[in-house]
């Protein structure tokens, strides 16, 4: 199965819209994927993927958001291209970033499946006050696992 | 980082100054000293010692790739009798990526419209084989657009890094049919950069890999709309990344 990128070292993030280095610990969290026990559902052979580091923040702990985008289905046209903006995600059932767009040009290569897509931006939330939250990633008919995380105000 | 280096099985030129020699001297003899265990190897006009007694150009050519991990232990030393007079910084000997060629291989269509355009390269050691350690990334940057392509810049600017030697890589310069219902235009500037694991040299410019894309919507009869996608070398720059011109072009019209 082919990797977008090919090396998750060559992972990027979009900062001000401007391509840069993915933090370590945001490829760390891509490389639990392989074993990732609670992957999107399957559909037609795709499935969406949302990870995080942790279930457990503190109220202002940043919460990173890593995509990963897998088509098992043979032969389909994957953009190598990245860092691509993530659309479609909800928080608290809200979209957290914009719908997805009817579309943009692309300029590139493209992968045909089987492939996974982790060259998406990471996107980040922050929270003020304890509670529980769900996010999910859904900019078309696939919809991602849903994480589910809790913020406290202990002091760790 | 950059590294000193020279391609295998091609020479490289090197000048070298003899100052003060007469009859009855020994000749000075020229010799790259560092070889094997993984360091690369590299002869000096074809054999392993080159003697002078004025100034000349040497070539030097490698013959064995550096082992990555192994950068900068080749010197080229200059001796006089059983003297040491001369030696160069480190160097290794690794192939490189440039003169990236661009063709024609089909047109985009179903929901998209656009060109997909078969990209090839070269060795500067003469064979693509030779990078096998090399890697390279497209790098692509947008300008705002108008009209209907205002704002229609991917966000993803670069491929990563893909593997040199194998060639050809297939380009696809698409655009959304649902989105053509004016006027407009985008161009995008694209280039080549490259890392070598055997000197540990990363995002390194490819020498003329160049091109520029672009986008024209026009509406040739009232209602009825059609787009241009172009790529041709020029020079340019992407993403901080600068290139003198690739090599071919390629424009096509369709209608929407």
């Amino acid at each position: 199965m082919h990797q977008i990128p090919r090396n998750l070292s060559d992972l990027q993030r979009l900062v001000d819209g401007v391509p840069r280095p993915a933090l370590p610990e945001d490829v760390r969290v891509a490389e639990r994927y392989n074993t990732f026990g609670d992957k999107g559902p399957l559909m037609d052979g795709h499935r969406r993927t949302i990870l995080t580091a942790q279930t457990r923040y503190t109220i202002g702990d940043e919460v990173r958001v890593v995509h990963v985008y897998e088509v098992q289905a043979e032969g389909v046209e994957m953009e190598a291209m990245g860092p691509k903006h993530v659309y479609g995600e909800y928080l608290d059932e809200a979209h957290g970033t914009l719908p997805a767009p009817v579309g943009g040009v692309y300029d590139g290569p493209r992968v045909l499946s089987p492939a996974v897509d982790f060259f998406f931006d990471v996107t980040t939330y922050q929270f003020d006050a304890p509670g529980d939250h769900t996010l999910y990633w859904q900019p078309d008919d696939v919809r991602s696992n849903t994480v589910r995380i809790t913020i406290t105000s202990e002091v760790r | 980082m950059t590294q000193d280096r020279v391609p295998p099985r091609v020479d490289t030129p090197v000048a070298v100054t003899v100052n003060g020699w007469t009859l009855p001297m020994l000749d000075a003899e020229i010799s790259v000293e560092g070889g094997g265990g993984g360091n690369g190897e590299a002869t000096v006009d074809g054999g392993s010692v080159a003697s002078l007694n004025a100034s000349a150009t040497v070539q030097l050519r490698g013959t064995v790739q550096t082992d990555p991990g192994k950068a900068g232990n080749l010197h080229l030393v200059a001796r006089h009798g059983a003297t040491e007079v001369a030696r160069s910084p480190g160097f290794s000997v690794a192939a490189i990526i440039q003169d990236v060629v661009i063709s024609f291989n089909a047109l985009v269509t179903g929901s998209r419209r656009g060109i997909i355009v078969d990209t090839t390269w070269a060795s500067d050691s003469g064979s693509r084989s030779d990078l096998d350690k090399v890697e390279f990334s497209e790098q692509v940057q947008y300008d705002a657009g108008s009209g209907v392509l205002a704002g229609a810049g991917a966000t993803a600017k670069n491929s990563g890094y893909l593997p040199a030697n194998v060639a050809p890589l297939t380009d696809t310069h698409g655009t959304p049919a649902s989105i053509l219902t004016g006027a407009g235009t985008i161009t995008a500037e694209q280039t080549f950069i490259f890392k070598d694991i055997r000197t540990g040299a990363n995002d390194i410019p490819t020498r003329n890999s160049g091109f520029r894309i672009t986008r024209n919507v026009n509406e040739p009869t009232l209602g009825n709309f059609s787009i241009t996608t172009a790529k041709a070398g020029t020079a340019t720059s992407a993403n901080g990344h600068s290139s003198a011109a690739g090599s071919g072009s390629v424009s096509r019209t369709q209608a929407v």
